[in-house]
């Protein structure tokens, strides 16, 4: 018990953000109920990405009545890379990835093969609600599958490894890279079984990771370390998700971006209650950087420009030593202990 | 905001206790309930409905009630609703009473009971919801009364002789006699009447004349008749054992029938003497004599008992003292407490307040889960339905009602993973998994009845649809996230329902909050100040131990 209440006030002056002050300080806050389905519907993402020149993946079709189901099969004959995906699924369910076929049959990224009446049977369900926010009938997006960047070959497993980026107030605030595993069946979502590697903001490189709740170092799946991959072209990935939290009108959202191959940062999603685990993955709390966006009153006459600038100057998890922080000298010996311990690993 | 909020919460936690320290300390509503002081409420709701033709004198309803004496139980008080009528009451040569609601009193030579303390509260349609009641307050008796009728000689009213026609006269001393050479004593003679009667020989000539003659396949008439003939006053009594376990109503099952018994009171040795018909019934201080001889309850052209809707409670004598004894004082105090009277459960019919007892728990049950989902950070599927389980769980034993949830979810999620290779559509499925647990709820009461556990025959009453939707949700859960996570949910939702059922059914939170239902206000402030709880979830403190175990590896910024 003595034990518990010693976490509890740990965790609470690092400023670790819980469920219930996440959901009570942000999300209620900044997070308009009825700006919700343009996160919620992916559809309606894609839509207001495409109107803002921002990049998605390609849409090859969408089923929307039961009656379309009977020519799925020869839809999708012309494709072997798509995602077959319920526009309102919540925490990557009911997302199926093929890259290819294979006798007679669709090819997952797993290697399992799945017919044509199994993918129509799973667009049905899809289509009935199975998968979606209270079980309401919902449409079956199919979109072409992405191609990740080759820096990621030797840390993913499987499936296409994404960003998240947490935009608090159009200032990306956290983020993380998230690789899928075996366990994960291509998808990247952390409780599935992905890992989630901890970004610097400032320079883009992953610091730190944590998989089922657990800090790794190394993936379990390919043996390289996942510590010290640095992300090209971090800042338009940054600035790609401080547009995100321009256009959404969402104070408080989660954005995932794909570093596609050919295109560069493309958007994949945005989540109006993204998780908590990115401070596991990046042994940072959210709190202090919360509170400090949250003190900002010049916030409206900033460019985006700025922010980014701001979220550089201020995330940064090598050069955090600025006093105006006022962490006072636990942060300080923090970062210090932090560069001489862990930077030989990196390099 | 801030301020508004807290000013919300301390006027309902103020308004809550006064409410309760007013009924408590002034009225003297009792906090726990004593066992010694026992009051019984018994009450009868009846419906009735005439044809539009019938004329208005006939528009007759007679109750037969309670006798005024009688051996275990002091009639306290009573009371009964009009209904638009004028009702009075009969007293009947057997010995209970008749209530009689009629539009014209002709029969006015009976005093008509015109006392203002009988009448009840009742609800102000129910002339037109055509329902009446008669509510009586009773007391177990621990003193003896005397039987013997005030002249001091034995019942009359009991001893009819009927003028006989010779076969019958015959017929019926064939068997007097025959039975008296065989018995020793009064008691040996009436046991062997009753079976005499009650397990029939095919050849018994004399028994097939008694029905014939007397017209009545009814055996209680006969042997009724017989133990008269033999010069034994006799009655047939009805009435009802007020058990504690009777009282209870679980909301799902509200129109619950209370068994009315019967048996013979047979008058030898100066006193009433009490024989069960079925030798499995035993005599105990606890029935309660309702009416006597007659063989309906009701007695109106064209309804059966099945028009009376019984229902009992029990209370704590204090309360029911302390809701009677109003209204002495000052004209201001009798108007409030009058007011605390009319707003308070106990003017509810009683059928309702049984409802009320088991439903009132409920708020209780949700602040639970508020607290294991924000506080604790139990997974659970769907928000309250544990709460619903726990409320099935009543009706069987917690241990028994455990077991065949997990079996009947485990059943319904192979079930619903063998119908998944057929590819059904989602609605579709949802209702074949639907039967398939309906089924499956048949089967286990069946195979339960039959090994003798009563307990688990409340299975039926699992919510259906939640039990459905929990195994669909189970399927997409394994399937999406694996069985170790379908595995912590079922968990979390079984441990919650448990505790929940734990918590509702305890007889003192029962007792209290029926009593003072306004304390509810204070778990509606409490749920709204967990609503602003944003600290961790107990969850929360092992999820992100690792953060504050290696605090030299975490940074604040």
């Amino acid at each position: 018990m003595l034990n518990l209440y010693k976490i509890y006030k740990e965790i609470s002056e690092l400023g670790v953000l819980g469920m219930n002050a996440r959901n009570a300080d942000y999300i209620l806050k900044y997070n308009k109920r009825c700006y919700y389905p343009m996160v919620d519907d992916k559809l309606q993402t894609k839509k207001l990405a495409l109107e803002n020149h921002i990049r998605v993946p390609q849409l090859l079709g969408v089923v929307q009545y039961q009656s379309q189901l009977a020519a799925l099969p020869r839809f999708l004959m012309k494709h072997n890379d798509f995602v077959i995906k319920p526009a309102r699924g919540s925490g990557g369910d009911g997302i199926q990835v093929f890259s290819g076929r294979r006798m007679n049959a669709f090819c997952k990224v797993n290697g399992d093969l799945m017919d044509d009446e199994e993918v129509t049977y799973h667009t049905a369900n899809i289509l009935a609600g199975m998968y979606s926010l209270g079980s309401l009938p919902d449409v079956a997006l199919i979109e072409q599958r992405l191609e990740f960047d080759s820096c990621f070959q030797r840390v993913t497993y499987l499936g296409v490894p994404d960003i998240r980026v947490i935009v608090f107030r159009g200032i990306p605030v956290m983020s993380m890279l998230r690789l899928p595993t075996q366990q994960s069946d291509g998808k990247a979502n952390l409780h599935q079984g992905a890992i989630g590697a901890g970004v610097d903001i400032a320079s883009g490189t992953t610091t730190s990771a944590v998989w089922r709740n657990q800090p790794v170092e190394i993936h379990p799946a390919t043996g390289h370390s996942v510590i010290g991959v640095e992300i090209p072209n971090w800042r338009r990935v940054l600035d790609l998700a401080a547009q995100c939290g321009e256009i959404v009108k969402l104070g408080y959202i989660g954005v995932d971006i794909v570093l596609d191959r050919t295109m560069g940062p493309v958007l994949l999603e945005m989540n109006a209650r993204p998780g908590l685990n990115i401070q596991i993955a990046n042994r940072i709390p959210l709190g202090p950087r919360l509170r400090l966006v949250e003190s900002l009153n010049n916030i409206e006459t900033m460019t985006r420009q700025d922010k980014i600038d701001f979220a550089c100057a201020h995330f940064s998890a090598a050069t955090d030593s600025d006093d105006s922080i006022g962490e006072g000298w636990f942060c300080d010996t923090i970062s210090e202990v932090y560069t001489h311990d862990k930077k030989p690993d990196i390099s | 905001m801030r301020k508004h909020f807290i000013i919300l919460n301390i006027v309902l936690v103020l308004v809550a206790l006064f409410i309760f320290s007013y009924k408590h300390f002034v009225l003297k509503f009792p906090l726990l309930k004593d066992a010694t002081s026992k009051v019984w409420i018994i009450e009868a709701e009846i419906h009735y409905d005439f044809p539009e033709k019938t004329p208005l004198h006939k528009r007759k309803i007679r109750l037969n009630i309670p006798p005024k004496i009688q051996e275990n139980f002091i009639i306290e008080k009573e009371s009964f609703g009009t209904g638009g009528f004028s009702p009075y009451i009969l007293p009947k040569r057997s010995g209970h009473r008749e209530l009689v609601w009629s539009l014209r009193s002709k029969e006015v030579d009976t005093p008509l009971r015109n006392d203002s303390s009988l009448l009840i509260h009742e609800p102000i349609l129910s002339a037109l919801n055509n329902v009446l009641y008669y509510r009586v307050y009773v007391r177990p008796r621990y003193d003896v009364i005397s039987q013997i009728d005030e002249s001091g000689q034995t019942p009359k009213v009991h001893m009819k002789k009927s003028a006989l026609a010779p076969d019958l006269r015959v017929a019926t001393s064939d068997i007097i006699e025959e039975i008296r050479s065989k018995s020793v004593d009064d008691e040996s003679l009436i046991w062997s009447v009753i079976q005499r009667v009650n397990n029939p020989n095919t050849l018994d000539m004399d028994l097939q004349i008694l029905y014939d003659r007397l017209g009545t396949d009814n055996d209680d008439a006969v042997i009724a008749y017989l133990l008269r003939e033999a010069n034994y006053p006799t009655r047939i009594a009805h009435g009802i054992r007020l058990e504690e376990s009777n009282v209870k109503t679980n909301p799902l099952d509200f129109r619950k029938k209370y068994p009315i018994i019967m048996w013979y009171e047979v008058w030898f040795e100066d006193a009433w003497h009490t024989f069960y018909p079925l030798q499995d019934e035993f005599v105990a201080d606890n029935t309660f004599v309702l009416w006597y001889d007659d063989d309906k309850m009701l007695n109106v052209p064209g309804h059966s008992d099945e028009s009376v809707v019984l229902s009992i409670q029990c209370e704590d004598e204090r309360t029911v003292m302390a809701l009677h004894n109003q209204g002495v004082a000052s004209s201001f105090k009798e108007v409030t407490d009058n007011m605390f009277y009319k707003f308070s459960m106990f003017s509810l019919p009683v059928r309702i307040q049984n409802l009320y007892i088991t439903l009132l728990t409920i708020p209780i049950g949700a602040m639970l889960i508020i607290f294991f989902r924000n506080m604790v950070g139990i997974q659970t599927f769907g928000t309250f339905m544990p709460v619903l389980i726990a409320i099935a769980f009543r009706e069987s034993s917690l241990l028994i009602g455990i077991s065949l949830f997990a079996f009947l979810v485990g059943i319904g999620v192979l079930a619903r993973s063998y119908l998944a290779r057929f590819k059904l559509l989602l609605v579709p499925r949802l209702g074949a998994v639907l039967i398939v647990v309906v089924l499956l709820m048949i089967l286990s009461s069946m195979l339960i009845a039959r090994v003798g556990f009563l307990g688990g025959l409340g299975v039926a009453l699992f919510p259906l649809v939640i039990l459905t939707m929990t195994i669909e949700r189970m399927s997409v859960i394994w399937e999406e996230r694996g069985p170790w996570d379908a595995f912590v949910q079922s968990i979390g939702s079984i441990a919650a329902a448990t505790i929940v059922f734990l918590v509702i059914t305890n007889a003192l939170l029962e007792h209290i909050i029926f009593v003072f239902p306004e304390l509810l206000l204070i778990c509606l402030s409490l749920a709204l100040i967990m609503g602003r709880y944003s600290g961790y979830r107990l969850m929360e403190l092992i999820r992100f131990k690792s953060m504050s175990k290696e605090i030299g590896d975490v940074k604040s910024l």
